[in-house]
């Protein structure tokens, strides 16, 4: 488990920011942990240099320019897992949270003891393997993933293709750069060109395999090492 | 999705048979399968297994415990639930996040507001590890998760394997394909019958009842060893 951690306070006003940094330190301290803390006046402050950087982001809804209700349906759409959190003296967002997944809807002036239940969600949430996730570099931007949405990727023509569950992302990358990310007991090639994740592997065949009802075939070279990697990724799941 | 099971806990009837109309839509329309247990109190929810449950539509006014109160006490036994309260009140969404509550909806819920709660929760119990076992078909391996094996089945020399949407035939012996299952609740309710003792609804006389309807025959040899099975599977979930 990581004891460092990045937060990104997204408050125009310096007084509430600092009541944030107040409770973040006593918790650190308590926990013997580091709190690093990026702070932004604005929401789009935020998503224009966002890199999926952070462990997690404590917006307030009042702010000028975009809201935060409204940054964070946008951040969602590049970053489905970042704990999100809400920051604010009003009560009247507190269904539109659940939309973008937020942990909680804390209430200003903020009490300690829901502060601290909060990073204790937090922290718990960030080690959890089902949410582990990677940052991908796309043509746009930078986006996170979860790993294990992540169906196939295959190369084409000096990029490869992220083929998730939420959809496809374009990468600037390699195959051999992407196979030093993934879990290479999870994530197999099947071919030269295109590497599977075995968990969402439907049914295999000579010909290839299966996912999402779509077929990925075999080469002759790799065909045999897959099968290999199934078998023991199958008797340890 | 596999054969989920959903529980609803509402007290008007009106607003339980709107859920589950729009609940059979979803399936119809989605190809979903699910099997819906509702109940109007927390007490008569917790008298049954409820880790089995793999979503809960709770209603929060309701007589005993309310809505949070039943949240935060199915918590403490089961962190994986996905929990959407279903409610007319707004004032208690705030409280919602701290049960880590899927999703706050008010009534009337709309259609679309069921279903695409019902999209999401799909995916997000897609991305959870599951346990695979791989059948041989003759053509190939099917690769299915072991939750959504409702029985298995002996035709000569191989078995069926019995699923909410498929039935797939594979060139194994039963034993082998307990041997595979050894680690999740299977049983032999015959020797030519391996039941998934999670989709088990009742027991009549000398039949096992399955949450989708289907009917098995216990043979005399197997029965008491496969209803002692049932009971530590039961007790073991609560």
């Amino acid at each position: 488990m990581k004891n460092s951690y990045l937060f990104a306070v997204i408050e125009d006003d310096d007084a509430e920011a600092e009541a944030l940094n107040a409770l973040f330190r006593a918790y650190a301290q308590e926990h013997n942990i580091i709190i690093r803390v990026k702070r932004f006046q604005s929401a789009i402050a935020l998503l224009i240099a966002y890199r999926s950087e952070y462990d997690a982001l404590f917006f307030d809804v009042d702010l000028p320019g975009m809201d935060g209700i409204e940054a964070s349906r946008k951040l969602r759409k590049i970053d489905p897992t970042v704990p999100l959190v809400f920051v604010t003296a009003l009560t009247r967002y507190t269904l539109k949270g659940y939309e973008v997944n937020a942990i909680n809807y804390l209430l200003k002036p903020v009490q300690k003891a829901d502060a601290f239940l909060t990073f204790d969600t937090i922290i718990r949430m960030l080690s959890i393997n089902e949410n582990e996730s990677i940052i991908i570099h796309t043509l746009d931007g930078y986006a996170r993933v979860i790993v294990n949405s992540i169906l196939y990727v295959e190369v084409s023509s000096h990029k490869v293709v992220y083929h998730t569950m939420a959809g496809n992302f374009d990468v600037r990358s390699s195959m051999k750069q992407t196979m030093e990310r993934l879990d290479s007991r999870r994530f197999v090639l099947c071919n030269s060109g295109t590497l599977v994740n075995l968990s969402h592997v439907e049914f295999i065949d000579k010909e290839g395999v299966v996912i999402k009802g779509e077929k990925l075939l075999f080469s002759r070279a790799k065909k045999k090492g897959f099968v290999e990697k199934m078998n023991v990724f199958l008797s340890n799941n | 999705m596999e054969l989920l099971k959903i529980a609803i806990i509402e007290d008007e009837l009106t607003e339980i048979d709107h859920m589950l109309s729009l609940l059979n839509k979803f399936q119809r329309e989605k190809g979903a399968s699910f099997s819906v247990f509702t109940f109007q109190d927390g007490a008569s929810f917790f008298a049954s297994n409820v880790k089995k449950f793999d979503i809960l539509f709770c209603d929060i006014e309701l007589p005993g415990q309310d809505g949070m109160e039943i949240a935060k006490k199915i918590r403490e036994l089961d962190e994986e639930i996905v929990i959407v309260f279903v409610t007319h009140i707004s004032r208690l969404a705030m409280e919602g996040y701290s049960v880590s509550a899927f999703q706050y909806m008010l009534k009337p819920i709309s259609e679309d507001g069921l279903f695409a709660t019902m999209t999401k929760i799909g995916k997000l119990l897609d991305m959870r590890d599951k346990k695979m076992i791989s059948l041989n078909t003759g053509e190939g391996f099917a690769i299915v998760p072991t939750k959504d094996i409702l029985y298995v089945t002996v035709d000569g020399h191989r078995c069926i394997c019995h699923m909410p949407k498929q039935d797939i035939s594979c060139w194994m012996s039963m034993k082998k394909i307990s041997d595979r299952l050894v680690s999740s609740p299977f049983a032999l309710c015959a020797s030519g019958c391996l039941v998934n003792l999670h989709y088990v609804k009742d027991i009549e006389e000398n039949v096992v009842v399955l949450e989708n309807g289907e009917k098995l025959r216990m043979s005399i040899s197997k029965k008491k060893t496969f209803l002692k099975a049932l009971s530590v599977y039961f007790g073991v979930m609560g």
